[in-house]
């Protein structure tokens, strides 16, 4: 099951996928050492849509997300998003894009401990260059719900609290897709739950795009796309997912 | 990237105190020293001095401005270095926070710009504490000048205001110096960092340590090899410093490969108890951190101990040659010209005076002019018995030529630039030079001259040295007796221990202050490197302690392990200590045709037990303060 699926079936007309990835390889190690994360990915998340990704450990699940983010480069393949081939693309593109059209969650939150909530939010636009529009920050963390902690530290805020920041960040520039890596693997269920209704309000409301990478089929069956991964390869697909044909597909894979 | 820079250095603080030491310290030995350079500059004796007042004062004047002038290089020099490593360690430890701005859509150069911003921050708070402290340092200068033996009360110490300018240049400076490597170690963190959990411990040899390491170790090798080969004492001597400096910087650059190496050495003999393994593992593991930690150590032992060894080599040769160079079997020091007293003495066949008067002196030109000399040391000498008594190398003529209405270059007259004149000029009468004598250890006159060339009044209350001759068969102790009377009688090599001893206390001063120096900036380090190392090491702490290690046994293993790196450094230092002294020995062998060697072992014991204590004690106390959260907390959690 590897061939490209044409565009989703949302209400939208086929629209341009946000982020495509196409005979995506990677590998790490020389020799013996070798090991094969990616073996020939191919995916297309298309815009306004919530893709989950799932597989067991070792599946390459994660290495997809960092490849598809810009953060690794592929040893093969292409990986287009934005208009742009993150493979490509230089240092100074990367970073360029980060700051517009890329933005990332991830489990362990990620925050600078040294700055408040809002300071880190803003962070992304300051290192864009200069000023700062306060109103923006303001209402995005306010669209995560956090807009009297603005003026709080990370370490004065709860694990759901510190996730809602992260996400407020990835999403102050208004990225093209918003990458998340297990972002409720950290939180207890009723964070997760309401984190998980964060991200989904902001799919049907907001039109973000998310890709996202998890091992838990309660969080995977809210998005509208799940893919399966085992050995480096998308090797299942299911759209409009529940948590019991999630598991279900997951304990076939394992099996 | 300001505002980020200043939460930064408030919030981990802890990492940037060495530097900002570093950086007070400097500006403290600069501003004092650039204070009594600058006295020294303004300092000229009174209009109506005598000579020897005008002489004494241009001494003081020119002995503090070359004593300060090397202190301020080397303040500088060694400010910049150790902030330069001490930053750079702190990027090392900093790595998830730089990565976290890298993902956040930092670009390389905003990174760099944000080390930079730090360390001008750095600079600014540490001036204004080297400024404060600066005012201690100046009395503690003053009082060295004294210790070397000028007098510091002739100079004129003020406090202009343009100093608080070179304070804030130096402090500045050295800070942006510093961080230059730092920067550029800091815009090459990759964003993915942030993310993984693992150490980049890869590539701790960098093409620039290779660099610097090959670029100064290859030369001090060589510089030892040639001082082995050099007649000349002086050169040797100065080689052997810049073997020293070069010897240990360079193996402070190779210490990521070295000291792994070295320290498989002592996984031979260490019994297998859990802890040594612990510690060694830790050690092999962190290299960076590693030689981090030997680095200072090895600069510390090379410089204190070289420089001292130097010097102790050098005092102990000077007393060697001078009994080489004397056959004489008593000396007798007196306030005034006691020849005459001595002459009449039984038992005494030879009696050779040595009377030093302050005569202006001029040599010719080869234009036919005259030129004067500065400050220059006349010796007046009964030619005759010089000859018999006193033996020294010559560049050229012959003793045998030389008496009343000659002249006789000394020993020193090479390096006071007397040249090869072919007369000179002693107290207005001219005096054609028949000889000119080898420079030697100890040094000696710029001219000598017969005595009868001298005005008497010059000679006769002058303080002078005798060499006494004995005829075949007459007792040295009847004859010391008889000449108790007439001075300070002594025997040749009692009277040059004294006068090494004397010596060893004016050079002393001046090395042990600069060894002072840098050894104080390596102790620092050593202590930065072991405090932040270790505190950044929480979460393998906890993770030992959660597999079942008790509190005590892994701070045990720390201190251990500091122990270990530390015995290192001091092996690695005593290396460069080692080439460097034996190529010293060698060359004096070469030119007094007996090896000397001495090696300060009180002060190496001392230095050593000293950097061990202090790595380990603080390697202690930071691991124990690591250890104050439940490990838990710290292995569960990932934030």
């Amino acid at each position: 099951m590897t061939e490209l699926h044409p565009a989703p079936t949302l209400e939208t007309a086929a629209t341009t996928p946000a982020l495509v990835l196409r005979d995506v390889r990677r590998t790490y190690g020389r020799g013996a050492g070798k090991v094969t994360a990616l073996d020939g990915v191919f995916l297309e998340v298309p815009a306004h849509t919530w893709t989950a990704v799932m597989g067991a450990s070792g599946s390459g699940k994660s290495t997809l997300l960092h490849v598809a983010a810009g953060l690794e480069r592929a040893d093969h393949g292409e990986v287009w998003l934005a208009g742009h081939d993150l493979t490509r693309a230089n240092d100074r593109l990367l970073t360029q894009l980060r700051r517009s059209e890329i933005g990332f969650c991830f489990q362990s939150f990620n925050l600078m401990g040294a700055l408040t909530a809002a300071q880190n939010v803003a962070l992304p636009l300051r290192l864009g260059g200069g000023h700062v529009d306060k109103a923006r920050v303001r209402e995005v963390l306010a669209s995560v719900g956090l807009a009297d902690r603005a003026r709080h530290r990370p370490r004065e805020l709860s694990g759901g609290q510190q996730q809602r920041v992260a996400i407020a960040r990835a999403l102050v520039t208004e990225p093209a897709v918003l990458f998340a890596d297990e972002p409720t693997g950290a939180l207890d269920t009723a964070s997760a739950r309401s984190v998980l209704t964060m991200l989904r309000g902001l799919v049907d409301q907001r039109g973000q795009t998310i890709a996202m990478v998890t091992h838990d089929p309660a969080a995977a069956a809210r998005a509208d796309t799940v893919v399966f991964l085992a050995d480096g390869r998308v090797v299942d697909r299911l759209d409009r997912p529940d948590p019991a044909g999630v598991a279900a597909r997951l304990a076939s894979l394992e099996g | 990237m300001w505002a980020i820079s200043l939460r930064t250095l408030r919030d981990r603080w802890t990492l940037f105190v060495g530097a900002l030491l570093s950086v007070a310290l400097g500006v403290a030995l600069v501003q004092s020293s650039t204070v009594l350079l600058a006295a020294a500059g303004r300092t000229h004796p009174a209009p109506g001095a005598t000579p020897a007042e005008a002489r004494a004062v241009r001494d003081t004047a020119e002995g503090v401005s070359s004593l300060m002038g090397i202190s301020i290089v080397l303040a500088v020099f060694l400010s910049v270095f150790m902030i330069g490593s001490t930053l750079a360690f702190t990027v090392v430890e900093r790595r998830r926070d730089l990565a976290l701005l890298r993902l956040n859509g930092a670009s390389r150069r905003q990174v760099r710009r944000l080390l930079v911003g730090e360390a001008l921050v750095i600079g600014l708070v540490g001036t204004g504490g080297g400024v404060v402290l600066g005012l201690l340092a100046t009395t503690v200068e003053t009082r060295l000048v004294h210790r070397v033996g000028l007098d510091a009360s002739l100079l004129h110490v003020g406090f202009p205001a343009w100093i608080l300018l070179v304070d804030l240049g130096a402090g500045l400076g050295s800070a942006l110096a510093g961080v230059l490597v730092a920067s550029r170690r800091a815009g090459r963190v990759r964003p993915l960092d942030a993310l993984r959990e693992t150490g980049d411990e890869r590539r701790v040899m960098t093409l620039g340590r290779w660099v610097w390491g090959l670029l100064l170790g290859v030369p001090a090798v060589v510089g030892a090899m040639l001082a082995q080969a050099s007649g000349d004492l002086l050169v040797t001597i100065m080689v052997g410093l810049l073997v020293i400096v070069a010897g240990s910087i360079a193996l402070q650059q190779l210490s990521p490969l070295v000291v792994p190496l070295v320290s498989r050495l002592f996984a031979l003999p260490a019994r297998r108890h859990v802890l040594s393994e612990l510690a060694q593992a830790g050690m092999r593991d962190g290299v960076r951190r590693t030689a981090t930690t030997a680095g200072p150590v090895i600069v510390l032992f090379g410089l204190v101990l070289g420089l001292l060894g130097i010097m102790a080599t050098q005092t102990e040769a000077t007393r060697v040659e001078r009994i080489q160079q004397s056959s004489a079997q008593l000396v007798v020091v007196s306030d005034e010209d006691v020849s005459d007293r001595i002459r009449s003495t039984t038992g005494v066949a030879v009696v050779s005076p040595e009377t030093e008067v302050s005569v202006p002196v001029q040599v010719r030109t080869p234009h036919g002019g005259w030129a004067p000399v500065e400050a220059p040391a006349v010796t007046a000498v009964d030619p005759a018995a010089y000859r018999r008594l006193t033996h020294q190398p010559l560049l050229a003529g012959g003793l045998a030529r030389f008496e009343a209405g000659r002249a006789v270059l000394g020993p020193s007259a090479p390096e006071d630039g007397l040249g090869r004149p072919q007369a000179v000029r002693v107290g207005g009468v001219t005096l054609p030079v028949v000889a000119r004598v080898d420079t030697t250890i100890a040094g000696g006159a710029d001219v000598l001259v017969d005595r009868s060339d001298v005005p008497d009044s010059l000679l006769e209350h002058a303080p002078t040295t005798t060499f006494v001759g004995l005829e075949r068969g007459a007792s040295v102790t009847d004859v010391r007796q008889r000449l108790s009377g007439v001075g300070t009688v002594s025997t040749v090599p009692v009277w040059a221990r004294g006068l090494a001893r004397e010596q060893a206390k004016e050079n002393n001063g001046v090395m042990a202050a600069l060894a002072g120096l840098g050894g104080l900036y390596a102790f620092l380090s050593l202590v930065n490197a072991v405090a932040v190392g270790t505190a950044q090491r929480k979460r393998e702490f906890a993770v030992a302690r959660v597999t079942g290690a008790s509190r005590r046994q892994v701070v045990a293993a720390a201190a251990l392990e500091s122990l270990g790196v530390g015995a290192i450094g001091v092996l690695l230092g005593s290396a460069v200590v080692a080439v460097c002294l034996l190529g010293l020995r060698h060359g004096i062998e070469a030119s007094l045709g007996v090896p000397i060697l001495e090696v300060p072992w009180t002060l190496g014991c001392f230095l050593a037990a000293t950097a061990l204590a202090a790595g380990a004690g603080t390697a202690a106390v930071a691991a124990w303060s690591a250890t104050r959260t439940a490990p838990v907390r710290l292995v569960a959690a990932r934030e």
